[in-house]
C-alpha cells in the first residue's frame, strides 16, 4: 500500500511539474493575436504578434519579398507587411491570413514561413462565386 | 426528390429522439419490448439517413442545380468521382456524413451488444441516439444540406480545386469514421457506469470499435499529411494547426485506451483509467468536430465561423460535466481489487505508457486551446507555435517509443529477473550500435533526433526478436517450416503480433519525422531559365519554363534537372495551376484566370533515402500589361476566343519567362513516415481481424490442454 | 410521387420500430446477463496461453512458469465454474 501511495505521489508530482512547465513556457513563448487596429494601438517593438486580417488588393512581389496590406476583418485599419518565405496557394486579395510580425522601424516584417492563409470558407459568399 | 430528402431528415430526428426515450424507458423498467423498439430505431435511423444521402448523391450525379448544395460545390464539368464525393466538402454535407456514419456504427454496436453485453445495450443505444439527435437538430435547424435554389442555376460553381485529389476525398470520411467510431466506447462506458457493470463485458463489445476508430484516424491523419507534403506549396506535412491537433487528440487517448483495455481484460485493473479514456476519447472526437466548424480558433482548415459554435459548445460542456459526475458517482465500483504483482511486468509498462500518452494529449490540448485560455486569464489572445509543441512532444514521443520496445520484452504479471538479461541483450546492443555510429558519423548536431534513432533501433529490434523467438518456438513445437510457423504464430496471436507490428510502424514513422525535421535543407531561390541553385548537396537547374492550357486550368511551371556530383538524378516539373472565376464581366477575359483559385503542383522525387521537393511561383507582373490589354479590348470574349488568348499567353511565357521564385527542399527519410504509417495501419488491421471459429475450442478442453502443452514445450 | 414514397417509408419505419411494443412479445424478464462471467472466463484462458507463450519466448523461466500457470489454471477453472453455475441457475 505504501508502495502504491508513493508511486501515486511520484506520478502526481511529475504531472504537476509538466503542467507548471507547460503553463509557464506557453505564456512566455506565445505571440499575441491582434488585428491591424490592435497592432497600431498597442504594439511594442521587438515582440512578435500574430496578425490576423484580410488581404487587400494590390499586393506585390518584389524579388523575394512579398509586400501586402492586412485590413481588419470588420473595420478599416490597415497594416503594411513585408514578408519572405512560403506563400500559401490560396493567398490572394480578400482572403483571411495569419502572419507572425515584428516591428522593424516603421515597417512590419513577417517571420519567415509564418504566413497562413485560411482555406476559403465553405460558406463562400455569392460575390466570390458569381 | 428534394421534399423526400427534407422529410427523411425530419423523420431521422424524430427517430433519434423517440428511440433514445424508448431505450431509456426500456432500460429503467426492464421491459425488453421497449428496448427492442429502441434498438430498431437505431437500425431505422441508418436506413432513413441512407435514403437522405441517396437523394443528395443522386442530385450531384445528375447535376441537379435546383439543390443549392449541388450548385455551390459541383458543376457539369466536374468529373463523376468528384461529383459523388463533393457532398462532404461542405459544412452541411459533412455534418450529414458524420451522423450517417454514427448511425451505421451504432447499428453494428447495438447488434454486437445484444449478444455480449445485454444489460448495457439499451443505455449505450440511448447515448448514441442522443448524439445523433444533437447532430440532426443542427442539420435540420441550422445547416440543412437539402435546400432549394430558386431559380435553379444553369451551371454550378464546381469543386474547390485544392480538393480535387483522391487523398482529399478519402480523408474526411476516414476522419469522420474515426470520430464516430470513438463515440461507441463513450456510449458503452456511460452504460457501464450507469448500470455499475464496469467489469470486462463492456470492453469485449467496444474493444474493436476503439481499434477501428484508431485505424480510421491513423489513415485520415496520414492521408492529410501526405496530401499536404505532395500537393501544397509550403513544403511540410504537419504544422500543429488546431484542426490537425483535433484529429491527433482522440488518436493519442485512443492509443492509451487500446493498451489500457488489455490490462483490464487480463488483470481486472485500471477500470477508472478505462472509463475515463473511453469518455475522454469520445468527447475529444466531438470537440474535434466542433473545432473545425466553430471558427473559435484560427486555423487554415476552418469551415468558417458559423452559428454552430454555441450549440456545440453547450453540448460539449454538458457531455464533460455529465461524464465527470458519473465517474465520481461510481468511484466505489471503479476500485480494483487486483494489484500490480511486480514492477517488472508488462502491466507496469502499460501504465507508464498511459501516463506518457495522456501527457502528450495534455500538451497538445493545452497548446491548441491556449488562445482561449490566455484570453480567459489575461484578456489577450495569444498562441504558441510549432517550436513550443515540439519542445514537449519530442521527449514524450521518445519515451513512448522506448516503452513500446520494453513492453513486448516483459512477461505479463511478473518477469523472471534472470531472463531479462537474455531478452534485453540484442535490442540494447542495437540501440548502442546505432548511437555510436551516429555519434561518430559526420551528421549535424541534433541530439533529440539521434536519441530517437537509438530508441527506435531498440524498439525495432525488440519487435524483430519477438517475431523470431515466437516463430522458433512454434516451429519447435509443431515441426512446421519457418513460413508456416510464422503464419501460424501470427494467426493464433493476432492481437499480440499485430500490436508489435504497430509498434514497429510507429518507430519507423517517427524515424522519418525526426530525420526530415532535423536534417532538412530548404532553399528559396529566384531563378531565371538556365540558372542553378544548390541545396543539401544537390544542384537544381532551371532548364526551361513550361505552360499548359486546359479547359478549366492554366498551368505555368518549370522543367528542373536535379544533379548530384554532376550525375543527373531526376527531372522535376513543378507548376502553378490557375483556375478561372466564373464572372468574366467583372474580372475580364484573362484577368478572371488569375483572380480565382490557384494550386501548386509539386515536383517530387521520392525514394527510401530522401525526397527532393520543388515548388514554383511564376512572376506574372511582366504579363500584366498583356492581360489588362486583352481584358480591355475583348471584355466579353469567350467560347473560341478565350482559348486563343490563353494559348498566346502560355506561348509568351514559354518563350520569355521572367525569373520565378522556387522553394527547393531536400528532406531525408521522409518516405519512412508513410511507410511506417502503413506498417502501423497493417498491424492494426491484423489485430482487429477476428479469430477463426475453429480456434474457439471448448473452454474445458483448452484449459485441460494447457498443462499438456506446457509440458510438451519444456 | 415523392409524397407517396415518403408515406410508404414513414409507415414502414413506424410500423417496424413500434412492432415489439404492440406485439408485447417479450421473453419475460431479461435473462441474466452472463456476459461479464463469459468475459472473465475468456480472460483467464487467454492468460494461460499468454504465460505459455512467455515461457516459449524466453521471458519466463520454467519454475516461474510452472508456479504462474498453476495459479492461472486455478483461476480459469474457478471462472468456468462460476459461469456454469450461473447458466444452471438461469435455466
Amino acid at each position: 500500500m505504501a508502495g502504491k501511495q508513493s508511486r501515486k505521489l511520484i506520478a502526481l508530482g511529475a504531472a504537476v511539474l509538466l503542467a507548471g512547465a507547460l503553463a509557464w513556457s506557453s505564456f512566455t513563448a506565445s505571440s499575441e493575436a491582434v488585428s491591424p487596429s490592435g497592432l497600431l494601438q498597442a504594439a511594442q517593438g521587438g515582440r512578435a504578434y500574430e496578425l490576423t486580417g484580410t488581404v487587400l488588393p494590390g499586393y506585390r512581389r518584389l524579388g523575394e519579398v512579398l509586400h501586402f496590406r492586412v485590413r481588419d476583418r470588420a473595420g478599416s485599419a490597415t497594416v503594411p507587411v513585408r514578408y519572405r518565405g512560403a506563400v500559401p496557394d490560396p493567398f490572394r486579395a480578400g482572403r483571411e491570413v495569419i502572419v507572425t510580425v515584428r516591428r522593424a522601424g516603421a515597417a512590419w516584417v513577417g517571420d519567415r514561413d509564418s504566413l497562413i492563409t485560411k482555406c476559403p470558407s465553405k460558406f463562400s459568399t455569392e460575390s466570390d462565386r458569381r | 426528390m428534394l421534399l423526400l430528402g427534407r422529410a427523411c431528415l425530419l423523420l431521422a430526428l424524430g427517430l433519434a429522439i423517440l428511440g433514445a426515450a424508448a431505450s431509456v424507458y426500456g432500460a429503467r423498467s426492464g421491459r425488453p419490448e421497449w428496448q427492442a423498439a429502441g434498438r430498431r430505431c437505431v437500425y431505422a435511423l441508418f436506413a432513413v439517413l441512407t435514403v437522405a444521402m441517396g437523394v443528395i448523391e443522386l442530385a450531384f450525379a445528375r447535376s441537379d442545380f435546383s439543390f443549392r448544395l449541388v450548385a455551390s460545390h459541383s458543376s457539369t464539368t466536374t468529373p463523376a468521382f468528384y461529383k459523388l464525393t463533393a457532398m462532404w466538402s461542405s459544412q452541411e454535407g459533412s455534418l450529414l456524413l458524420w451522423v450517417w456514419l454514427l448511425a451505421g456504427w451504432s447499428s453494428l454496436a447495438v447488434r454486437a451488444a445484444g449478444r455480449r453485453a445485454r444489460a448495457l445495450a439499451p443505455w449505450a443505444g440511448a447515448v448514441l441516439l442522443a448524439l445523433a439527435a444533437f447532430f440532426l437538430g443542427l442539420i435540420n435547424v441550422l445547416a440543412d444540406p437539402i435546400q432549394l435554389l430558386e431559380p435553379a442555376a444553369v451551371e454550378g460553381n464546381g469543386l474547390q480545386p485544392l480538393l480535387r485529389h483522391p487523398a482529399m476525398v478519402i480523408h474526411p470520411p476516414m476522419l469522420y469514421s474515426g470520430y464516430t467510431l470513438a463515440t461507441v466506447p463513450l456510449a458503452f462506458a456511460i452504460g457501464a457506469l450507469v448500470t455499475r457493470r464496469v467489469d470486462g463485458a463492456w470492453i469485449r463489445v467496444t474493444r474493436r470499435f476503439v481499434l477501428a476508430s484508431w485505424l480510421c484516424l491513423t489513415l485520415g491523419i496520414l492521408l492529410g499529411a501526405r496530401w499536404s507534403w505532395s500537393e501544397l506549396g509550403w513544403g511540410g506535412y504537419w504544422a500543429w494547426d488546431p484542426v490537425e491537433n483535433a484529429a491527433l487528440l482522440p488518436w493519442l487517448t485512443g492509443t492509451a485506451a487500446l493498451h489500457s483495455l488489455v490490462v483490464q481484460e487480463k488483470r481486472g485493473t485500471l477500470k477508472a483509467w478505462n472509463v475515463t479514456l473511453a469518455l475522454g476519447t469520445g468527447v475529444l472526437a466531438v470537440v474535434g468536430t466542433f473545432l473545425v466548424r466553430s471558427g473559435i480558433l484560427e486555423s487554415i482548415h476552418a469551415f468558417g465561423a458559423s452559428t454552430l459554435g454555441l450549440p456545440f459548445l453547450i453540448f460539449i460542456v454538458a457531455l464533460v460535466l455529465g461524464s465527470t459526475a458519473l465517474v465520481l458517482a461510481r468511484r466505489d465500483v471503479l476500485r480494483s481489487s487486483a494489484r500490480l504483482e511486480s514492477l517488472v511486468s508488462r502491466e507496469t509498462v502499460f501504465v507508464l505508457n498511459n501516463l506518457v500518452l495522456v501527457g502528450l494529449s495534455l500538451v497538445v490540448l493545452w497548446g491548441t486551446f491556449f488562445p482561449l485560455i490566455s484570453e480567459a486569464l489575461t484578456g489577450r489572445r495569444a498562441s504558441v507555435g510549432p517550436p513550443w509543441f515540439t519542445r514537449y512532444t519530442v521527449p514524450l514521443a521518445i519515451a513512448a517509443v522506448l516503452l513500446s520496445g520494453i513492453g513486448p520484452l516483459l512477461a505479463w504479471r511478473r518477469a523472471t529477473p534472470r531472463a531479462l538479461g537474455r531478452t534485453f541483450r540484442m535490442p540494447l546492443a542495437a540501440a548502442v550500435v546505432v548511437a555510436v555510429v551516429l555519434l561518430a558519423a559526420p551528421v549535424p548536431d541534433a541530439p533529440r533526433a539521434l536519441a530517437l534513432f537509438a530508441v527506435a533501433a531498440f524498439a525495432l529490434s525488440a519487435v524483430a526478436q519477438e517475431y523470431w523467438r515466437g516463430t522458433r518456438a512454434r516451429r519447435a513445437a509443431t515441426g512446421l517450416p519457418w513460413p508456416a510457423a510464422l503464419g501460424g504464430l501470427v494467426a493464433r496471436n493476432r492481437r499480440r503480433y499485430g500490436g508489435y507490428l504497430v509498434h514497429a510502424g510507429i518507430a519507423l514513422l517517427l524515424v522519418g519525422v525526426a530525420a526530415s525535421s532535423a536534417f532538412q535543407r530548404v532553399r528559396d531561390a529566384r531563378l531565371a531559365p538556365g540558372a542553378s541553385a544548390s541545396v543539401g548537396g544537390y544542384d537544381v537547374r532551371y532548364v526551361r519554363p513550361t505552360a499548359k492550357v486546359e479547359p478549366e486550368k492554366l498551368s505555368l511551371g518549370a522543367l528542373l534537372e536535379v544533379r548530384r556530383e554532376g550525375r543527373l538524378i531526376a527531372t522535376l516539373r513543378p507548376s502553378r495551376g490557375y483556375y478561372p472565376v466564373a464572372d468574366e464581366r467583372r474580372l475580364g477575359t484573362l484577368g478572371r484566370w488569375f483572380e480565382g483559385e490557384s494550386t501548386s503542383e509539386v515536383g517530387l522525387l521520392s525514394d527510401a533515402r530522401r525526397d527532393v521537393w520543388a515548388a514554383v511561383e511564376p512572376d506574372l507582373q511582366p504579363f500584366r500589361s498583356m492581360i489588362d490589354g486583352i481584358d480591355l479590348r475583348f471584355p466579353l470574349a469567350g467560347g473560341r476566343m478565350e482559348p486563343l488568348f490563353l494559348r498566346a499567353l502560355a506561348e509568351r511565357y514559354e518563350l520569355d519567362a521572367p525569373p520565378a521564385a522556387f522553394r527547393l527542399i531536400v528532406s531525408p527519410l521522409v518516405a519512412w513516415v508513410w511507410v511506417g504509417g502503413l506498417v502501423a495501419f497493417g498491424g492494426g488491421v491484423l489485430a482487429i481481424w477476428p479469430a477463426r471459429r475453429r480456434q474457439r475450442v471448448p473452454a474445458r478442453a483448452r484449459a485441460a490442454a494447457a498443462p499438456a502443452a506446457a509440458q510438451g514445450s519444456a | 410521387m415523392e409524397a407517396a414514397l415518403f408515406i410508404a417509408l414513414f409507415t414502414a419505419v413506424v410500423a417496424w420500430t413500434t412492432a415489439p411494443v404492440w406485439r408485447r412479445r417479450s421473453t419475460g424478464a431479461i435473462a441474466a446477463d452472463l456476459s461479464a462471467l463469459e468475459a472473465e472466463r475468456d480472460a483467464r484462458l487467454a492468460a494461460v496461453r499468454d504465460a505459455e507463450l512467455d515461457l516459449r519466448t524466453g521471458k519466463l523461466s520454467e519454475p516461474d512458469h510452472r508456479a504462474l500457470a498453476a495459479q492461472l489454471r486455478a483461476e480459469a477453472v474457478e471462472a468456468m465454474d462460476r459461469l456454469e453455475w450461473a447458466r444452471e441457475e438461469r435455466a
